[in-house]
């Protein structure tokens, strides 16, 4: 087997879930959760939208406490800080369209190393919340050659049909100047 | 994402979890194999440009296009044509032949967009 095919062999069973090529990235959220208790959440996603959005919800899996976050270390982070030791639930209050690449409504991020006592935020505290928009399945809907993927709002699509049919356009017009060669003569 | 992902690298301010890692690895191990296909005799040369190309344009597509593009633009469309595009721009500076070199990206980003959509179903 040659090298190439051993690291895809490799990605194949490592991924799972989050496994793209140049294809959809599954729209989503990757929590970094750093010493003292702070965690900043990513959030995954080629919409368009912005933190701090309608804000991101964080729920205690324990303790079903929630609050809303709002803000932001850059255009798609969000920052929490002071967050207690325990396992979180952080999406956003509206959640991320379905897309063809798969879309979650949260992503769990686990706080070991919680703040230290008398922990001072340096941003705005969270507000509390009362609902989140999910329930107990975490995926929007998942990545499907076949489902819709709610692209309404883009004049292009947002599927694989028109990824697909442009990059058809471009083999065809390649095969067209590769068997036309300025200054070729026939015999 | 998966919760594995939690971990990730900050490289000039953009955040690339092991997730984002990894599917740029797939994506160079499915394009550069089909694109040194297309170049029988210059191999090595166009791995080479076609590995530095698309890690450039999948940077683009993941990060930099969903922030500037206005929202009535799909970044994933133009994303993708904008690395088809691109990339077979890079083929034509190292090889000076338009035609191949489209059909070369073409077809090398229709294979990983697929093995993409593959791995995620």
């Amino acid at each position: 087997m040659r090298a190439w095919e051993t690291f895809a062999a490799m990605a194949v069973a490592f991924l799972g879930a989050p496994a793209r090529a140049n294809a959809p990235a599954p729209e989503g959220y990757t929590p970094a959760v750093e010493p003292g208790g702070t965690v900043e959440i990513h959030v995954m996603t080629t919409s368009g939208r912005r933190c701090p959005d309608d804000g991101l919800l964080r729920r205690n899996t324990s303790t079903g406490e929630i609050v809303q976050i709002t803000t932001c270390s850059d255009d798609l982070t969000f920052v929490d800080q002071c967050v207690l030791a325990g396992e979180y639930q952080y999406g956003l209050a509206t959640p991320l369209a379905c897309h063809v690449g798969g879309t979650e409504y949260y992503e769990t991020a686990t706080v070991t190393d919680g703040p230290a006592e008398g922990c001072t935020r340096t941003i705005e505290a969270p507000a509390p919340a009362t609902s989140v928009p999910w329930g107990s399945e975490k995926w929007v809907c998942r990545s499907s050659y076949r489902g819709p993927d709610n692209s309404s709002n883009f004049p292009f699509g947002c599927g694989t049909g028109s990824v697909l049919g442009t990059n058809l356009l471009v083999v065809l017009a390649g095969l067209g100047l590769w068997r036309w060669r300025p200054g070729r003569r026939r015999a | 994402m998966a919760a594995g992902s939690a971990a990730r690298v900050t490289l000039a301010g953009l955040h690339l979890s092991t997730g984002y890692l990894l599917a740029l690895g797939v994506t160079l191990a499915v394009e550069v194999p089909v694109v040194a296909a297309f170049y029988p005799g210059r191999r090595r040369r166009m791995a080479v440009v076609c590995a530095a190309a698309t890690t450039v344009t999948h940077l683009l597509l993941v990060f930099g296009f969903p922030r500037i593009l206005p929202r009535a633009i799909s970044p994933l469309w133009f994303g993708e044509a904008f690395a088809t595009l691109g990339e077979a721009g890079a083929y034509w500076i190292a090889d000076r032949q338009v035609g191949r070199a489209l059909v070369a990206s073409a077809v090398a980003n229709t294979c990983s967009y697929g093995v993409g959509l593959l791995l995620l179903w």
